[in-house]
């Protein structure tokens, strides 16, 4: 590569001091967040928190948004493809045992409970077909 | 190395990349694109025979119900040493480390590809993962199939592991192929050769790097989370730790299922170059062809759920990976359009790599198509398991991938070795591999649909005959490539020299270099004027038959 030894880029000093002060503000915002109950989106909100981080370090203090740009793409690709196998992945495990209705009164059950005399008609009837 | 020792008269006192230096040494240490696509043949010929003949013992064992000749324990290490051997060793590196090693450099007009020493590593890792899976297999009795599903091959454990290592090895070669292949096409191409003018064969190659730097290290983490759950005790895989089985096959598949695009991206790339040059036309749609490549390559990545339907993954995702897997169809569809327009109307001729080209068409359209039922959550939850799905899968990776390899390799035998084959023999190779592939297969798609699950060793009475039929058109198929095999140890004993251009194709390696080429590939820095199917640029298309323009040719 012809441009390959190129100068390295000097970061003036106040970005820096910028950027370092963001990462502070960003580590106190993750201690205050783990205090507080935010339910389901506890992870995710750490999450954002330390992508944004993360973020801050690479682009300034590792000088991604000074250095060649095929650099950049090659991170993106791998953050993206990262976040494709982690997202699919959460998906299946959020919703694992939704598996149509195996909580629910199986067929046979459901037969015994309609041929038994007293049994509730009603909602043997209903139960295999109670997809949600 | 019998290759070496194989002069072509046709340039007889030049010197090429053949006979420039024959001692073993500059074999085993050389650093031309060229000889290190012969090691990588010369290798993988070797390991497809023994994982063809574990196949043929699996199907004599099933030739008839009961025992036939070997117990159920060796039964079952036969299917997954074919199933591994095949799939790590021949089909995931075959056509990249084999013809795109030989023939990409030459496609773009360079003098190698970027990184030679690079290159020449990569072979020797793959020989060592080589080594290691053979030892994995043999020393760790691996039964589990080629997909090592926790919590069955937890079980085994310290074998699964060595076997996961062993994997990756293989998998690091093709990662590095990979970055070779990307930085050759990027950097090192002729001038004028703009990205339209790419053959289609290096866009297939390109896509298929990409896919292999992507998504190869995923076998490795794997491997690590296997380690790491084995030797401090992490549950991640296994129940009884707290792990999830489940996401073991997450993992797996979200290396194996672009693997599978790995595997049959190349093999798209040969037959667009064979379609072209055969039916004496430009590939029609050379951008959709392109760049379906690389929508395939993405759209690769987000579907590894279609493998997990029935593994108590959430009902949400399967609906989901199914619908994105209908999405491939798409891309797929394309090519196959285009590949079928491109003979329409051209001066089509059936010779050898052309035959195989068409074989590679017809297989590979029923296993796509079976590929999407196979997609269809509530067609697979019946079908999975069963032998409909061994013969998707074989109907794509060998009547697609080794068809497609097969063909490749006769059109570019001339190229390679400075020889002509002999026309007639080939197609009767062809002929029987189309017949016994189809007997084998085709019977076991019936067999699935009527129930017959996979890796079972014995099976009910009713399904004797099919198993039979199966078995006999294994035995056709094994003549077939057999008859192949010999149509090439023929041509390099006895073959006449093959000219520069014996089929009038319009790119780079057979308008610029000699049959065999010189170490150096070209002569001088070739200037790209034209596209790579631009063939009334040499030829006026002045009422010459094909037959007759190839017959002048080879006489030339
Ligand atoms: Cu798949």
């Amino acid at each position: 590569m012809a441009h390959a030894e190129h100068a390295h880029h000097i970061t003036p000093f106040r970005t820096l001091l910028g950027v370092f002060l963001g990462l502070v503000f960003l580590t106190i915002l993750t201690v205050t967040t783990s205090r507080l109950d935010l339910g389901v989106l506890d992870v995710p909100v750490a999450l954002a928190i330390a992508l944004g981080k993360a973020a801050l370090v690479v682009v300034f203090f590792m000088a991604l948004k000074w250095d060649n740009r095929v650099n950049g793409v090659v991170l993106a690709l791998g953050v993206l493809f990262v976040s494709i196998f982690l997202v699919f992945t959460l998906f299946d495990t959020a919703f694992r045992g939704d598996t149509s209705n195996v909580d629910e009164v199986t067929i046979k059950d459901a037969e015994a409970e309609l041929a038994a005399p007293a049994g509730d008609a009603d909602h043997g009837e209903s139960a295999p077909a109670a997809d949600h | 190395m019998s290759v070496a020792t194989a002069t072509p008269q046709a340039t007889s006192g030049k010197t090429t990349y053949l006979n420039h230096d024959k001692s073993i040494r500059s074999w085993l240490l050389t650093l031309d694109h060229k000889r290190i696509g012969l090691l990588y043949l010369s290798t993988i010929v070797v390991v497809f025979l023994a994982a063809g003949i574990l196949a043929l013992l699996v199907r004599i064992e099933l030739l008839a119900p009961g025992r036939t000749i070997v117990d159920a324990q060796t039964y079952n290490q036969f299917f997954s040493l074919h199933g591994i051997l095949m799939v790590f060793l021949v089909i995931v590196p075959s056509v990249p480390a084999i013809l795109g090693n030989f023939i990409m450099p030459l496609h773009i007009g360079a003098i190698d590809v970027a990184f030679p020493r690079l290159n020449l590593a990569s072979y020797y890792i793959f020989m060592v993962g080589g080594v290691l899976v053979v030892i994995a297999m043999v020393v760790g009795q691996i039964d589990t199939g080629w997909t090592f599903y926790t919590p069955y091959s937890s079980r085994l454990g310290a074998p699964v592991i060595f076997m996961t290592l062993a994997v990756f090895i293989a998998g690091f070669s093709s990662i590095l192929t990979g970055m070779n292949f990307i930085v050759t096409i990027h950097k090192m191409r002729a001038p004028g050769l703009t990205w339209n003018r790419l053959p289609l064969f290096v866009w297939s190659i390109y896509a298929t790097s990409i896919v292999q730097v992507l998504a190869t290290p995923v076998i490795g983490i794997t491997m690590l989370l296997l380690l790491l759950e084995k030797t401090l005790g992490i549950g991640i895989f296994d129940p009884a730790m707290g792990g999830d089985p489940i996401l073991f096959q997450h993992f797996f598949w979200f290396y194996s299922h672009p693997a599978v695009y790995i595997m049959i991206l190349p093999a798209f790339g040969i037959i667009s170059e064979l379609m072209g040059v055969f039916s004496r036309q430009e590939v029609m749609g050379y951008k959709f062809v392109a760049l379906s490549s690389v929508a395939i390559a993405f759209l690769g990545f987000l579907v590894w759920g279609h493998h997990m339907f029935v593994s108590g993954q959430s009902t949400v995702s399967s609906v989901v990976f199914s619908l994105i897997t209908y999405l491939i169809g798409i891309p797929t569809g394309v090519k196959v359009i285009n590949w079928v327009g491109t003979m329409y109307k051209g001066s089509v001729s059936l010779k050898t790599p052309m035959l195989y080209a068409l074989s590679f068409l017809f297989l590979f359209t029923i296993g796509g198509l079976t590929g999407v039922m196979l997609g269809v959550l509530g067609v697979d939850v019946h079908l999975h398991d069963t032998y409909f799905v061994v013969a998707h899968f074989h109907y794509v990776m060998m009547g697609g991938t080794i068809v497609a390899l097969i063909g490749g390799l006769y059109y570019w035998w001339p190229k390679i070795t400075g020889k002509l084959y002999n026309e007639t023999l080939g197609r009767i190779g062809c002929l029987l591999v189309f017949v016994g592939f189809n007997t084998t297969f085709f019977t076991q798609f019936v067999l699935g649909s009527q129930g017959m699950p996979r890796r079972y060793y014995d099976y009910a009475e009713k399904y004797a005959d099919l198993h039979a039929l199966s078995t006999y058109g294994s035995w056709i198929l094994a003549v077939g490539l057999f008859v192949a095999l010999y149509t090439f140890i023929q041509s390099l004993m006895r073959g006449a020299p093959a000219p520069a251009n014996p089929w009038g194709g319009a790119s780079l390696e057979w308008t610029h270099t000699t049959s065999p080429p010189s170490p150096h590939n070209f002569e001088e820095q070739p200037i790209v004027t034209h596209g790579p199917y631009d063939y009334h640029h040499f030829y006026a298309g002045d009422g010459q038959s094909v037959e007759a323009e190839l017959a002048s040719r080879s006489e030339a």
